[in-house]
């Protein structure tokens, strides 16, 4: 069976999967044999900006992580401006017309073992925008390839969304309609400062109510209570 | 509102009828570029339409078909099994709780959130009718898109083969059978928000025939 047939034949296991842990080995499974190693799902919270990111799940090294956000590469990474833009595409497309602080990420994403990588990018209509990033050395696939390994990992980012809507419907709490306003407008990526003077409210005031946010969604930061908020429903994408 | 028009209904509600070819013809032939075998330039219609299948329409206010589907039971001749299967490659099962889902297409000028709604109503009205015929999977040829929407609300999704590109389209088809979790039996309602109730029937409700019975196309 050839690694595309491997990969297809594991949809039904990945998409009856009853956790998310479940799907995610039958996800590492299918992509093992296109030479993927590293991988990061996540959903965008705020298409507009891209900023706003929550991983799902992501066997990304937490060093690299941590570099990441410490360097704010989101800032200048070709990955991030390329996924507002595209559907699915190799990073090696990307690295020619990239600016000099974004070359020199892609440089050090090598060292690490992401020589190249495969992003795929999904924004169905009343739905979560999400990615997933794929890393490896030699990703080398015909176009029915990509099109099986963006398959898979779509499919994967839409399973477990749905898990999660399962979990997590019945675990938060239901938010005040001011609550939902904030929460609504940091999703829109508005700062405090700009959500106060919307709603006529006193920055110590939107302060207040972010603490009985996170309490109700259980989140442990902002982010966090936006993609909460999106996917119980609370809050509209 | 989905309305079901079984065969023996179409000449009365020709009307709705005459729309759904035409916005067939708009989706698959004018906007998906399909190379589809017959047609006058202005309907998509092809041999399994006068089959035994049944299409659901979802209409607007004002009597305008936003969407549609055709589903038929996969013991009937279908288009999936009888044409595609042999085109892919492919060996779809067919049984009396296996009902096939075809040419699913939704109002392309229709904003987003439109869409969205229409798309929803006509899934909702799909997920009453097979549960009223106790259909438990169905079959189809579908693009990633739609089946990701499947997936999203539960469904388990298998790929029966290799996906291929018909002629002129730019989008991978993959063969697929989908089914409910047998251990969630609502669940696919439950994602969907229980708006139970868009499927709406003529044997059940007659005023539905004098609203779109026989109506001037739009």
């Amino acid at each position: 069976m050839d690694r595309t047939a491997h990969a297809l034949a594991l949809i039904g296991e990945l998409t009856s999967a009853p956790t998310v842990s479940k799907a995610v080995a039958v996800f590492e499974r299918a992509i093992e044999p296109f030479g993927v190693r590293l991988y990061r799902t996540g959903v965008v919270a705020n298409p507009q900006r891209g900023l706003i990111e929550a991983a799902i799940v992501s066997n990304w090294s937490e060093e690299w992580a941590q570099l990441y956000r410490g360097r704010r590469a989101f800032t200048f990474d070709p990955v991030v401006a390329a996924a507002r833009r595209g559907e699915g595409f190799f990073w090696r497309d990307l690295e020619p017309s990239a600016r000099p602080e974004g070359r020199e990420l892609m440089r050090d994403a090598r060292e690490i073992g992401m020589v190249d990588g495969f992003t795929v990018v999904r924004a169905p209509p009343g739905e979560l925008k999400t990615t997933v990033n794929m890393a490896g050395d030699g990703l080398d696939w015909s176009e029915l390839e990509q099109g099986t390994v963006s398959f898979v990992a779509s499919a994967l980012m839409s399973r477990m969304l749905h898990l999660r809507d399962v979990q997590l419907k019945p675990a938060v709490q239901a938010l005040s309609l001011r609550e939902a306003e904030i929460l609504s407008h940091a999703a829109a990526g508005h700062a405090d400062r700009a959500i106060a003077q919307a709603l006529s409210l006193s920055y110590e005031t939107v302060h207040f109510y972010w603490k009985s946010i996170r309490r109700k969604l259980g989140a442990a930061d902002r982010a966090n209570a936006v993609a909460v908020g999106l996917w119980s429903g609370q809050i509209d994408p | 509102m989905a309305i079901l028009i079984r065969r023996r209904q179409r000449e009365a509600f020709s009307g709705l009828v005459d729309q759904l070819h035409k916005l067939r013809h708009r989706v698959f032939v004018e906007r998906l570029k399909w190379s589809l075998p017959r047609g006058d330039g202005v309907h998509e219609i092809d041999q399994f339409d006068s089959c035994d299948c049944l299409h659901l329409v979802v209409v607007d206010a004002f009597g305008r078909v936003r969407a549609t589907s055709r589903v038929t039971p996969s013991l009937s001749p279908n288009v999936s099994c009888d044409l595609l299967a042999g085109e892919m490659g492919v060996t779809f099962p067919r049984g009396p709780d296996i009902a096939e889902v075809s040419r699913l297409c939704v109002d392309p000028d229709l904003d987003e959130g439109e869409r969205a709604d229409a798309l929803l109503e006509l899934r909702v009205a799909q997920v009453e009718l097979f549960a009223r015929h106790g259909w438990k999977r169905s079959i189809g040829v579908a693009y990633e898109r739609t089946l990701q929407v499947w997936i999203r609300s539960g469904m388990t999704v298998e790929i029966l083969g290799p996906p291929i590109k018909f002629p002129g389209d730019r989008h991978f088809a993959y063969a697929a059978v989908a089914s409910e979790d047998p251990n969630r039996p609502d669940g696919v309602m439950a994602f969907l928000g229980a708006r139970s109730g868009a499927l709406q029937d003529p044997e059940q409700d007659p005023s539905l025939l004098a609203r779109f019975g026989r109506r001037a196309t739009a």
